[in-house]
């Protein structure tokens, strides 16, 4: 690709990316506390894609004075740059979908180095490329230039993606849950605009990225607003969605455990403590404010009882006086009917 | 004759006619039987029974475990009691599978088919088990540990997430069993974040047999973890059994038989007598 002067139209797609990232960044900050794994991970794919969106749109401002004034060796280093930030945006984004995927930090850490790895040795082969071009090269005279191995350069890139994708499927497959919509917004937009770059020539990867981001940014806060940020749990909000699902028939509420807090009690404290024992696969609802129902879609009894048993025996042994109940859905008992009879709700 | 319920209670009365293993299994959940005594309490018969399914809401089976009397008569009052168990706990389907022939005839005028077929449980020794095609030498992750490494609240929540995925491998009252029913030295974990996601459980035997109950991972890399999990485990069996030590295996699922055919390609169930009746 022979780049000789300024294209205004990707400038304007590299700032609009560029603004686009700053306002997610800002919203991130200010919306996931450091707690909050996925939020961290999310934060540090922005802030990547920020500084190659930035770079970028010095490299198209210098790059437009052929003059000779702007030496050919920063625009080298401003190039390199946005490549290794491009790089480090795809080791990211991996990250962030095996912990969307798999919801576990110990396993990330595992495979720290079997993601980084790749990705490091990219990084390297940019840096070569300063002294050696074997990627691309530039200067005011001929402009950008790659070579026949950036192609094949590009390929672990891309393969970060398609990893990210095809682990996701079939981990959703394996565990017949719903689809994870978190990868595709972020997938289909960087696809979407790699396809019009390569046709069009125009610089728009960043701004793939950048809607993707957003996409994932709006997804996530949405889900913060069924969050009740006493307890953690879910607040009487999410009861609305939990009926809609159970009435189109992608839910099957089977059995509800209601555990009542004594008035005056501390609510977070307790539910810090009580989450130790509470299985990942089910919704705990903060219905009131000393009520909590926990709802699964196992009917089995031996579950029930394990679970009631382990909510009042902690409770009991950090302090706390709970009333713990639990009802099982009866055998043609319609799913929306017993959600109904057993949770006081409203609807949406 | 009086024919009584045998339960915790009074199962010391006929651990010496059941046998050790039988008269353990009567203290757990689902552990029925019927006992025949005469007026000075001495036994001359019993009948026992697992029930499977009870929990859940679908159909209630029942498998005959035992049955033994000195006389007919003695065990026709013994089935009898068993006929009224089948209409008070509902119980859909009954089904035996012994090697014992002469039980097998007596469930037969009960009602029971026969079919004489390989048995589902392939009984094998320790030092059969570490000559499979596997490297027991291998190094092994940190996180695959022994069960004795994991807390209790940790072991519970496994089997809570195991029944809410409908995974409790042959213990049909895995929810009912605490920790220490299964051999803390030899069963093994995999553990993340905190977190049991891969267990291979194995239940010492009163008679010195180590058996097979539940073999399951989740979590991303989960066949990594089961092959990690099985050479955990007959590492630690080597360790704290002599190789003469016998483990069964019970096929009671399609993978499980499938992994027992790959890794035991020779080991066979015995012959037994089988058969089911409705009710």
């Amino acid at each position: 690709m022979n780049m000789a002067s300024i294209s205004i139209v990707d400038l304007d797609i590299n700032v609009a990316a560029l603004v686009l990232l700053i306002g997610v960044l800002v919203m991130s900050l200010r919306a996931f506390n450091k707690k909050n794994f996925r939020g961290k991970l999310f934060v540090n794919i922005v802030i990547l894609m920020l500084i190659n969106a930035a770079v970028n749109i010095a490299v198209l401002f210098l790059t437009s004075d052929t003059s000779g004034r702007v030496p050919d060796s920063l625009i080298m280093v401003l190039l390199t740059a946005v490549e290794i930030s491009y790089t480090m945006v795809m080791v990211e984004w991996l990250f962030y979908a095996m912990y969307d995927t798999f919801k576990s930090e110990e396993y990330l850490k595992r495979k720290r180095w079997l993601v980084l790895g790749p990705g490091l040795v990219l990084v390297v082969i940019a840096v070569i490329n300063l002294f050696v071009p074997i990627l691309f090269t530039y200067d005011h005279v001929n402009g950008y230039q790659s070579e026949i191995f950036y192609l094949v350069y590009n390929i672990p890139r891309h393969l970060y993606i398609i990893i990210s994708v095809v682990q996701n499927t079939r981990y959703r497959l394996r565990e017949k849950s719903a689809g994870a919509l978190n990868i595709w917004l972020f997938v289909i937009p960087l696809v979407l605009s790699t396809v019009v770059e390569t046709i069009t020539g125009y610089s728009i990867t960043a701004l793939g990225c950048a809607i993707g981001f957003t996409s994932i940014y709006i997804v996530m806060t949405s889900e913060m607003c069924y969050t009740d940020f006493e307890s953690g749990f879910f607040n009487p909000n999410y009861l609305s969605p939990l009926y809609n699902r159970t009435e189109a028939g992608s839910y099957l509420p089977s059995s509800i455990i209601t555990f009542k807090l004594k008035e005056g009690e501390d609510v977070e404290a307790f539910s810090n403590t009580i989450r130790t024992v509470l299985p990942d696969e089910c919704d705990t609802i903060r219905t009131d404010t000393n009520s909590f129902i926990t709802v699964s879609e196992s009917k089995d009894r031996g579950y029930v009882f394990m679970l009631s048993e382990d909510l009042s025996m902690i409770a009991e042994d950090a302090g706390f006086d709970v009333e713990v109940d639990s009802v099982v859905r009866g055998k043609n008992e319609p799913p929306e009917d017993f959600l109904i009879d057993n949770v006081v709700f409203k609807r949406g | 004759m009086n024919i009584i319920d045998i339960a915790k209670e009074n199962i010391e009365d006929f651990s010496e006619l059941l046998g050790p293993d039988i008269a353990e299994d009567m203290n757990r959940q689902f552990y029925r039987g019927f006992g025949a005594v005469d007026d000075s309490g001495a036994v001359h018969g019993a009948m026992i029974y697992e029930l499977f399914g009870v929990d859940l809401d679908g159909d209630t089976t029942s498998r005959i475990v035992a049955l033994e009397g000195d006389s007919q008569d003695i065990k026709d009052e013994l089935k009898n009691a068993y006929a009224k168990d089948v209409t008070e706990s509902s119980i859909d389907k009954s089904f035996y599978e012994t090697p014992n022939e002469v039980m097998a005839d007596d469930l037969v005028s009960f009602g029971f088919s026969k079919n004489a077929q390989e048995g589902r449980e392939v009984i094998v020794t320790l030092a059969d088990v570490a000559k499979i095609p596997i490297d027991l030498k291998a190094k092994l992750p940190p996180y695959i540990v022994t069960l004795s490494d994991v807390s209790v609240i940790q072991y519970r929540n496994f089997v809570k997430k195991a029944i809410l995925k409908g995974n409790k491998g042959s213990v049909d009252d895995l929810a009912y069993l605490s920790r220490s029913w299964f051999e803390k030295d030899v069963s093994s974990c995999s553990v993340t974040d905190d977190k049991i996601d891969g267990v291979f459980l194995i239940r010492k035997t009163p008679s010195g047999v180590l058996q097979t109950k539940l073999y399951t991972a989740y979590g991303p890399e989960y066949v990594k973890k089961l092959g990690f999990l099985l050479i955990k485990t007959i590492q630690s069996g080597l360790e704290n059994y002599p190789p003469e030590t016998k483990i069964a295996i019970n096929r009671h699922s399609k993978e499980v038989a499938a992994m027992t055919k790959k890794i035991l390609a020779s080991a066979k169930g015995e012959n037994v007598f089988s058969g089911t009746r409705n009710g």
